[in-house]
């Protein structure tokens, strides 16, 4: 009696326990997605011209095949999932309060720009452009920056390496300078990362 | 028979100098009609060169010869910039696309794939030429008001036309987000571009042909260091390897890739050799402090021993001293490397000892008792003492170290200690008196 009761327990709590994780799967996913893609991370007023510059660039869609990389491909780690969910919850935590808290002029967007290889991962760059290595290596123009990036990186120090966005500057918001000047975000020095092509 | 020669012959000589006007303008990229590149660039980037072929054919020829061109980087590559750069500026023909350019290629740009050359001209005293007069009140007091006679429009002359071309400036933009004539054109070798990086890799590597067989040649170096302040390119000249570059460098190989540019390829070294280059167990380093014991520029010569890019002793002078002995090692035995530096470091330690420590005391003295003038450039005293650091004592010291026995003597201590005595002179003669001498 005892053993037959048991095995109705089981008999119906094993499927609730996998019906219970493809339900939270799914959610999760599905949260996932939606707060990932520029339609959820620009309805921020702070993220306005991150926006409009995004859609500019061959990387936001102004592309010949219909491609776009979401927000969190370029700006969540994709190294591994406790990393990206980690971040991705930091974000999920920061980025709204700030945006409740602060008024969003007061965000030093141009001085962030220098700080983008904090917040830019490789993990996600590479993710997608898988054959960067054997396409730079067999390219006489990209040669030199991409061996010096692919084949000393496990050799060198953290100030020796280099990252994507560390000569890629531009990458994924096309003229971000002006767009940050068009919606009130004043320039008041020249740096770097506003100066140069890449 | 005669009748049908002559004009045979005639042809003849036609067809033959057809072909020698030919040959003479093989090559000259100014006389070819359009220079048809494709090498994978792009439409607008072949636009580029097709039309500065005719309009700067100059531009083009140099490119041709460059390594830049063999790997397919163009005018483009380097001098396009993004809408937002304020040094974004279009020509008439761009008027209309999206193409923005800038004649201003800052190292920045150059980094972008020579990353380890950038990163140490980064790290070496090249890079503070410009950024260490900054602050120098006294330099732009000779510059402005002395050299400059105050006059308000034209002062700014003997910096814009000297200085500046040596040492560089900050590149200022108008509004059009073109550079001012009272910033560039120069190559300065300490340059702050508007982008915010500083040096200029044409320095050395003069555009648009960047060589590395000319940067290793001292004619690179020659064009800012030389003269009575610093006559390094004449002091190489008067050194034993100077007299053998000199005499037997035209079939030299200047051109080997770096860090295998070895003693064979060349019988004597030049300045990079010494100061730059990958030679026997050292690598090539675009950082020409590393290698340095001494600063032999300043009024005192001291050891370096500093982190600070900013700092005049920037380097780490034992370890300088045995990465140049390694250098030395690859022609010299050990006991020649050693006691030629401790020649040289006598020399130094003698500059040091005997005129500038007993001069500055005399200056220091001097000032306090209020018996300098007010311009020090109509003060016998002050004009001594600064050729005495400035000029003699940095050709003494400079000449020693580098192997020169004419600079490290009749334009040295010879120099020097006549310097020393004058200045014996009127100072003695003004604390006697309590007055400046007229």
């Amino acid at each position: 009696m005892l053993a037959t009761n048991s095995i109705r327990f089981w008999i119906v709590f094993i499927p609730l326990i996998g019906i219970f994780s493809l339900a939270s799967w799914l959610t999760y996913d599905t949260i996932f997605h939606a707060t990932s893609d520029y339609e959820f991370c620009t309805s921020c007023h702070s993220h306005k011209p991150i926006g409009t510059s995004y859609l500019e660039d061959v990387h936001g869609g102004n592309n010949a095949v219909g491609f776009r990389a979401t927000c969190s491909q370029c700006h969540i780690p994709q190294d591994n999932s406790f990393n990206y969910l980690w971040v991705k919850s930091l974000h999920g935590v920061i980025d709204p309060t700030m945006e409740l808290l602060k008024d969003p002029h007061d965000i030093d967007w141009h001085g962030h720009r220098e700080k983008r290889e904090s917040y830019t991962y490789d993990s996600g760059c590479l993710s997608c452009h898988k054959f960067l290595q054997e396409k730079t290596l067999a390219n006489t123009k990209a040669f030199l920056p991409h061996r010096r990036y692919f084949l000393n990186s496990e050799n060198q120090q953290d100030s020796e390496k280099l990252s994507c966005v560390g000569c890629h500057k531009h990458v994924g918001h096309k003229n971000l300078g002006l767009h940050l000047e068009q919606h009130g975000w004043k320039n008041s020095q020249n740096n770097e990362t506003s100066s140069q092509g890449d | 028979m005669r009748a049908v020669t002559t004009p045979l012959r005639s042809a003849a000589v036609l067809l033959f100098s057809l072909l020698i006007s030919t040959g003479v303008t093989a090559g000259n990229t100014a006389q070819v009609k359009t220079l048809k590149i494709d090498r994978h660039l792009t439409a607008a980037g072949k636009e580029c060169i097709s039309c500065h072929q005719k309009h700067t054919p100059g531009q083009v020829a140099d490119w041709k010869e460059s390594r830049h061109a063999h790997a397919g980087v163009s005018c483009i590559d380097c001098h396009q910039v993004s809408e937002d750069s304020p040094m974004a500026t279009q020509h008439e023909s761009l008027v209309g696309t999206d193409i923005f350019v800038t004649p201003l290629v800052s190292p920045a740009v150059c980094g972008r794939c020579h990353v380890d050359a950038k990163k140490q001209f980064d790290a070496s005293g090249h890079f503070r030429s410009y950024r260490q007069i900054i602050p120098k009140d006294s330099l732009h007091a000779l510059t402005q008001v002395h050299e400059g006679q105050g006059i308000p429009e034209l002062n700014g002359a003997p910096n814009e036309t000297g200085c500046m071309q040596c040492h560089g400036t900050k590149i200022e933009l108008d509004k059009h987000g073109k550079p001012t004539p009272e910033t560039w054109p120069n190559n300065g070798m300490g340059n702050i571009y508007p982008d915010g990086s500083t040096g200029s890799c044409t320095a050395c590597h003069s555009r648009h042909k960047f060589s590395i067989a000319e940067a290793r040649k001292p004619a690179a170096c020659a064009s800012c260091h030389l003269g009575p302040d610093h006559p390094d390119i004449e002091i190489y000249n008067n050194s034993k390897h100077g007299h053998i570059y000199n005499s037997d460098s035209q079939d030299w190989k200047w051109d080997s890739p770096p860090d295998a540019w070895e003693p064979g390829d060349y019988r004597a070294p030049t300045c990079a050799t010494c100061h730059m280059s990958g030679i026997g167990e050292l690598n090539v380093t675009h950082n020409v402090s590393e290698r340095l014991f001494w600063n032999l520029w300043a009024k005192e010569s001291k050891v370096r021993n500093s982190d600070d890019v900013m700092s005049p002793l920037l380097g780490n002078g034992p370890a300088g001293r045995a990465k140049m002995e390694k250098v030395c090692s690859n022609c010299h035995s050990s006991q020649h490397t050693k006691n030629y530096f401790t020649q040289g470091d006598k020399a130094v330690r003698l500059y040091n000892e005997g005129y500038y420590a007993p001069a500055t005391k005399m200056l220091k003295e001097l000032k306090e008792k209020k018996l300098l003038k007010d311009n020090p450039w109509a003060d016998e005293f002050q004009i001594t003492y600064y050729h005495l650091w400035h000029h003699q004592g940095r050709r003494a010291r400079q000449g020693a170290m580098m192997g020169a026995a004419d600079y490290a003597h009749w334009h040295g201590f010879f120099e020097l200690q006549m310097d020393l005595y004058k200045l014996k002179d009127i100072y003695k003669k003004r604390l006697e008196t309590g007055k400046i001498e007229h």
